[in-house]
């Protein structure tokens, strides 16, 4: 929880852009973890992170109390649900994900970094487990991530993808499942704490 | 005891994870695990997969996010602004529409009743007709009166007021038009004076002023005036006259060519001239009825015009609410 926070809530109800801004930069990281996350790629985790936050300034008089960050969290989860429907209805490659273009944000980097080895090892197993996230359905991409990234509760999550509580449950252990499958692939990469190994 | 199903169980086992089991399920699922190495094997998996999920690392926004006034403001306003025009643009071409429909239909159908009208009047036709071939035994005066009530009927309507109401009251209609009751055309004529004594005193006045130029006014320097009056009698006459004439000139022109000396030689069928005659009427100066050297557009043309325009509109309205909904 941010410092003062409850009082840069309140002015950016009363449309103090400048305490929402505030508040942006404290979430920010989270917001865009998130959103990377669920969609996968950089420059699409910018953009539903960007209209996240301006959606959150537009909605910010519903806020009722509780954890902002979950209630920031949600929103931009929500709005990465949205985005990969829609993408899912009217799949187009953008200029950003063609072989040799760049995207302006850059790859996304890890929060805490260690010595190079480490860095390049944990950049490793972290693309091997984001690709296996990738490769779920959207459905059970966001609901992933919000309950094993996020921490979201089972209540949350179907508040936010608008379902009930046996399909979240449904949702998440099939993605759970279709994980450790596909990480079975890529063993290699895995430190051996976390070895999928079926004889142990 | 048969095996449950492998779905069902990676279910129970993802929802014993997150504690999210009633007791009786768990514990049902505990006595299994017991005797399961299977199942507890799937279990270990399962978490596994859960931790290295859960180990990743939370990233770091690769830009600032913060927001301006533009992205908070203007994307709001410019929806709502495009709203506004797709709906104002869609209520106006449904305006334009119905108007264009209204005056599309309304000149059609005073065509069609023209046209009936004329059918009733052959004899006028076929005089007219005749008279153009130059072998009719009708005075070409008695034509040329006739096109000269018709305009000047229709000219009436629109003439500017030029004598007071006093004037008016004391205006010889009967006189005007007592030379129609010689004119052998007697199917066309007379309800022409009627229809201007209903609608427009001032055309009575207005006609005055052109009997009395007409006696004052020599023949041979036939104003243009006539020339307004007699130029412009409906087109079918003169395609009538056409067809049956073979060797009359084009149209209404040709007629108009022939009538000076018959007007000559009959006063009071004579043009109006623009030299007001002193002695006959109380208008102090009489206003030339303005000749408009281009045809206004008629009202069938106007509707049509304004129902494309709203086709258009309805396109642009739609376009730009489908642009809107877009963004």
């Amino acid at each position: 929880m941010l410092e003062n926070e409850q009082a840069l809530i309140q002015n950016a109800q009363r449309g103090d852009l400048h305490a929402f801004n505030r508040l942006v930069v404290g979430y920010q990281n989270n917001v865009y973890s998130l959103a990377y996350r669920i969609m996968g790629e950089a420059s699409a985790a910018a953009d539903v992170t960007q209209e996240a936050f301006i959606l959150a300034f537009r909605r910010i008089s519903t806020y009722r109390g509780g954890s902002f960050k979950s209630w920031l969290l949600r929103i931009t989860a929500n709005r990465c649900y949205d985005e990969l429907r829609r993408v899912q209805r009217k799949p187009a490659v953008s200029i950003e994900d063609l072989p040799g273009a760049e995207a302006d944000d850059g790859p996304a980097l890890p929060a805490d970094s260690d010595t190079p080895e480490e860095v390049v090892q944990q950049r490793e197993l972290q693309d091997a487990i984001q690709q296996c996230i990738d490769a779920l359905s959207p459905d059970q991409r966001v609901v992933l991530v919000m309950s094993d990234v996020e921490g979201f509760s089972y209540q949350e999550i179907a508040d936010e993808v608008d379902a009930n509580l046996g399909t979240v449950k449904s949702r998440l252990s099939r993605a759970r499942a279709s994980v450790r499958d596909c990480l079975q692939a890529v063993q290699e990469l895995l430190p051996a704490a976390f070895r999928l190994n079926t004889d142990n | 005891m048969p095996a449950e199903p492998e779905g069902n169980d990676t279910e129970l086992l993802s929802a014993y994870l997150d504690g999210q089991l009633t007791d009786s399920e768990r514990l049902a699922l505990e006595a299994r695990l017991e005797q399961d190495t299977d199942l507890r094997q799937e279990l270990a998996q399962l978490r596994l997969t859960v931790e290295l999920i859960r180990s990743l690392p939370a990233l770091t926004a690769p830009r600032d996010f913060s927001l301006n006034h533009m992205m908070v403001y203007d994307q709001r306003r410019e929806r709502r602004a495009s709203y506004l025009f797709s709906f104002v643009s869609a209520a106006a071409a449904v305006v334009l529409l119905v108007v264009g429909a209204f005056l599309t239909l309304n000149t059609r159908q005073e065509s069609l009743s023209t046209q009936l009208s004329d059918a009733d009047q052959p004899d006028a036709i076929a005089l007219l007709a005749t008279d153009a071939g130059l072998s009719s035994p009708v005075p070409t005066a008695a034509l040329a009166d006739t096109f000269e009530f018709t305009e000047v009927a229709s000219e009436s309507r629109q003439a500017e007021p030029l004598a007071s109401a006093d004037d008016q009251a004391e205006a010889p209609l009967s006189f005007m038009f007592a030379p129609t009751a010689d004119a052998p055309i007697d199917a066309a004529a007379p309800s022409v004076p009627a229809a201007a004594e209903e609608e427009s005193p001032d055309s009575a006045t207005t006609m005055m002023d052109q009997f009395s130029a007409s006696e004052a006014a020599n023949a041979q320097t036939a104003p243009s005036e006539f020339e307004t009056l007699t130029e412009s009698p409906p087109a079918e006459f003169a395609e009538e006259a056409q067809g049956e004439g073979g060797e009359a000139a084009a149209g209404i022109t040709s007629v108009q060519a022939t009538t000076p000396p018959a007007i000559a030689a009959q006063p009071t069928f004579a043009p109006p001239s623009e030299t007001p005659a002193p002695t006959m009427t109380a208008a102090p100066e009489p206003t030339p009825i303005p000749a408009s050297p281009v045809p206004a557009p008629d009202a069938g043309t106007v509707g049509i015009l304004l129902i494309a325009a709203a086709v258009v509109l309805l396109a642009v309205s739609i376009f730009t609410f489908l642009l809107s909904r877009r963004g």
